[in-house]
């Protein structure tokens, strides 16, 4: 209880009742995401057809897209709260940037594995520089670099301010590496890019990519908001596989709640991956 | 009515959920002396340096001749000046340079002749053309001295003034301190050391825990009790 | 306003007599650039035609030798706290950022008009024709490159093992910057016309403009305690 009462020493929390809030909504969102990600998986199996030209490997463009929507979503994110933390100095917003900037990276990682498992068939090869990937490529390197310089730092005050500054200047760059890298590209013309989402895309497959953005969306907001309350709980940063075992930690009864809540939603997540790819195996070498 | 040379309203200073300095109030009239005492860790530095504007407070306000420390208006940075136990000299330049380089941040009139008496007043103007890494620390103390009065600030702020001085430069910065108690300027001497600091004072705070313990006049204090009468109070705050 | 650059040059002036006394940066920048075309060199195979990758091996080692030098940019203001002394002055944040820019800047580009001669020595480039236009690039190119180190350097003299991190913050964040350069540079080194670099030099003015705002801007935030 410690913690609770110098916490809202420093800053004007309404203090456990608004922590609590945020918490429920966490799980409430948890639940929304897992319901949407079992229809979302449903669909990506069993209801979107096979597209013609690049078969049964299409359908990681459902995990990729909106994996790579998610991250963008949490690099504005970290931009806009590290511009208000250093406006404000309010301890909550930089807690949601160091948040979004943990699951930008984690994001990032799904577009960066799940590019090249489609690009070697696709292209055949595991890595192409093309535009998009490039700019995840250099995105993953600067937040990884946001945490390296926020544990590096002597104090943590200055530490939150530096990543701030880090995560605007990216945010800043992230046109200007892009605008480079599509330059760089016209200077050197590599094989015709099949566009996935182009005008042979069957409405099917643009349902199932709306459905799967959606749920990538709620999964997102459900592990944003739950880090969020972890990070103002703990106050040191902790890495997101830690989050869990802080929780079953804390002394509190919702925190036991909550921890079988999370431990629910991520190992139904682990399964309707697990299965996904059991189905994926299946089909693509009955299709063979 | 003239406001305070310094003046601090409900001021702290929280390192995450670590408080390092806390709810710090006083006002500093013109001319006067105010010496805060305090084991390590007590917050000292941290509440100079909030006083100069180094620092910015987690809470609360810091105004100097009644300028916002915060705010857009900065005339009051020309009226402060600042020793600490760090000199801010550039090694790598000599005498001379380093208060050259300090006079160009001030934009001050006539630089030459201004570093040459700033240098003469300290007794270096032999080694005005050496290196600063070449001087003893007692002369880079006194280096920083003119460094600090260089621009004639109303208020001194001196941070541990006397770490590391031996006899004859500690004898001379007091001699200088007495100087600056020209009814005019006004100091605040912050250091844990008991010895120094107490006569020039017109006013003696102890600071423990982040927060002043104690906050009187000079004339209220017994020298002769004073070191068992802050030993209790230290004692006393843990 | 005329106070400010004063002010801005007074730092300037001081980081360059400084390194004037020591040259410790423009002498381990420039000899670490000089070793790496020497590896250059000696690691590309005969065959290969070093005229046709000059421009990108030009740039990847003004970017290394740069960043090396940089780390000392903030150090040599932690020694005895002298920054602390210069944030107390009635100096904006903004004009110091533009002095150590500035020194940057100025030491860099010194670097630089060594290890152009040294590569085009070792590699038979011919850059006399294009002379005029490779120093617009050059220049355009560092002042987004020193923009950014600057910031980044200051930021980065306040971490542990500073020197090491700052390349790995720096370099993502300087791509659009060496994508432009080497591109520019390759094209004039094979004796393209100015022209054809025109789209190069606006980008990089564009990006100069907007690291010079942005941190300028950021200085403040990082500087205070």
């Amino acid at each position: 209880m410690m913690i609770w009462t110098e916490m809202n020493g420093i800053d004007n929390t309404p203090g456990e009742t608004s922590l609590q809030g945020v918490r429920r909504w966490s799980v409430g969102l948890g639940f929304l995401a897992a319901a949407t990600l079992v229809g979302s998986f449903w669909m990506i199996f069993f209801y979107a057809p096979t597209e013609r030209e690049m078969g049964i490997v299409q359908r990681i463009f459902y995990v990729h897209v909106p994996s790579a929507w998610v991250a963008f979503l949490a690099f504005g994110i970290v931009a806009l709260c590290s511009l208000g933390y250093l406006w404000l100095r309010d301890e909550r917003l930089d807690a949601i940037a160091l948040a979004a900037a943990e699951l930008g990276v984690i994001f990032t990682t799904i577009v960066l594995i799940t590019g090249p498992l489609w690009g070697k068939i696709a292209w055949g090869a595991w890595w192409v520089w093309e535009p998009r990937l490039t700019l995840t490529l250099l995105l993953w390197f600067i937040y990884v670099g946001y945490f390296i310089l926020r544990g590096a730092t002597e104090s943590p005050e200055r530490g939150k301010r530096f990543a701030a500054i880090l995560g605007i200047v990216g945010a800043v760059d992230i046109p200007l590496i892009h605008m480079s890298v599509q330059w760089f590209r016209s200077q050197h013309p590599k094989p015709v890019i099949m566009n996935p989402e182009g005008p042979t895309a069957a409405p099917e497959i643009v349902q199932t990519l709306l459905v799967s953005l959606l749920a990538f969306t709620l999964l997102f907001l459900s592990l944003l908001l739950a880090r969020y309350v972890v990070e103002r709980l703990q106050g040191p940063f902790t890495a997101l596989p830690m989050i869990v075992y802080g929780w079953a930690r804390q002394p509190n009864p919702e925190f036991r709640e909550l921890t079988s809540a999370a431990i629910v939603v991520l190992l139904f997540v682990l399964l309707t991956a697990n299965a996904a790819a059991i189905l994926l195996r299946n089909r693509y070498e009955r299709n063979r | 009515m003239d406001a305070p040379a310094v003046e601090a309203r409900g001021v702290e200073k929280w390192y995450g959920p670590m408080p390092a300095v806390r709810g710090i109030e006083f006002a500093l009239g013109g001319g006067e002396f105010l010496t805060i005492f305090g084991p390590n860790g007590a917050g000292k530095s941290t509440l100079l340096r909030m006083l100069c504007g180094a620092v910015r407070p987690t809470r609360g306000t810091v105004r100097i001749a009644g300028d916002d420390v915060r705010g857009e208006e900065e005339g009051w940075r020309r009226k402060i000046g600042l020793l600490s136990h760090q000199t801010f000299l550039y090694p790598g330049l000599s005498a001379a340079e380093n208060l050259d380089f300090y006079a160009r941040l001030y934009s001050l009139p006539d630089r030459k002749a201004r570093v040459a008496e700033a240098l003469r007043g300290v007794g270096l103007l032999d080694r005005a053309a050496d290196r600063v890494r070449t001087l003893s620390r007692g002369m880079q103390q006194r280096l920083a001295l003119a460094r600090t009065l260089l621009h004639d600030p109303e208020v001194v702020f001196l941070d541990e003034p006397y770490t590391g001085l031996d006899p004859h430069a500690s004898a001379m910065l007091r001699a200088v301190l007495d100087r600056l108690k020209d009814g005019r300027r006004t100091v605040v001497l912050v250091t844990h050391n008991l010895s120094q600091g107490l006569e020039q004072a017109d006013r003696v705070a102890v600071q423990v825990g982040g927060r002043w313990v104690s906050d009187e006049r000079r004339g209220q204090i017994d020298p002769a009790r004073w070191e068992r009468d802050y030993t209790e109070r230290v004692a006393a705050a843990v | 306003m005329l106070r400010y650059f004063a002010q801005a040059w007074a730092v300037a002036r001081k980081d360059l007599l400084l390194e004037a006394r020591s040259r410790e940066r423009f002498v381990s920048m420039a000899t670490f650039a000089v070793l790496v075309a020497v590896v250059f060199s000696l690691a590309l195979d005969p065959a290969v035609r070093a005229r046709d990758i000059a421009g990108a091996m030009l740039w990847v080692t003004v970017l290394f030798a740069g960043t090396l030098g940089l780390g000392r940019s903030f150090a040599l203001e932690r020694e005895a706290d002298a920054l602390t002394g210069v944030l107390v002055s009635p100096v904006p944040r903004g004009a110091v950022f533009l002095g150590k820019f500035l020194a940057n800047l100025a030491i860099v580009l010194a670097v630089e008009a060594v290890v152009f001669p040294v590569f085009a020595l070792f590699f038979g480039l011919r850059f006399a024709g294009a002379l005029g236009g490779l120093v617009l690039v050059v220049v355009l190119a560092t002042v987004g490159f020193m923009a950014l180190g600057t910031l980044f350097s200051a930021m980065t003299a306040h971490t542990r093992h500073g020197e090491t991190l700052l390349p790995i913050l720096l370099l993502p964040l300087l791509i659009p910057v060496v994508i432009f350069a080497a591109s520019a540079t390759q094209r004039l080194l094979v004796g393209r016309p100015l022209v054809e670099i025109g789209g190069n030099l606006r980008m990089l003015l564009a990006i100069d403009l907007v690291f010079l705002f942005l941190c300028t801007a950021a200085f403040g935030s990082a500087m205070e305690e």
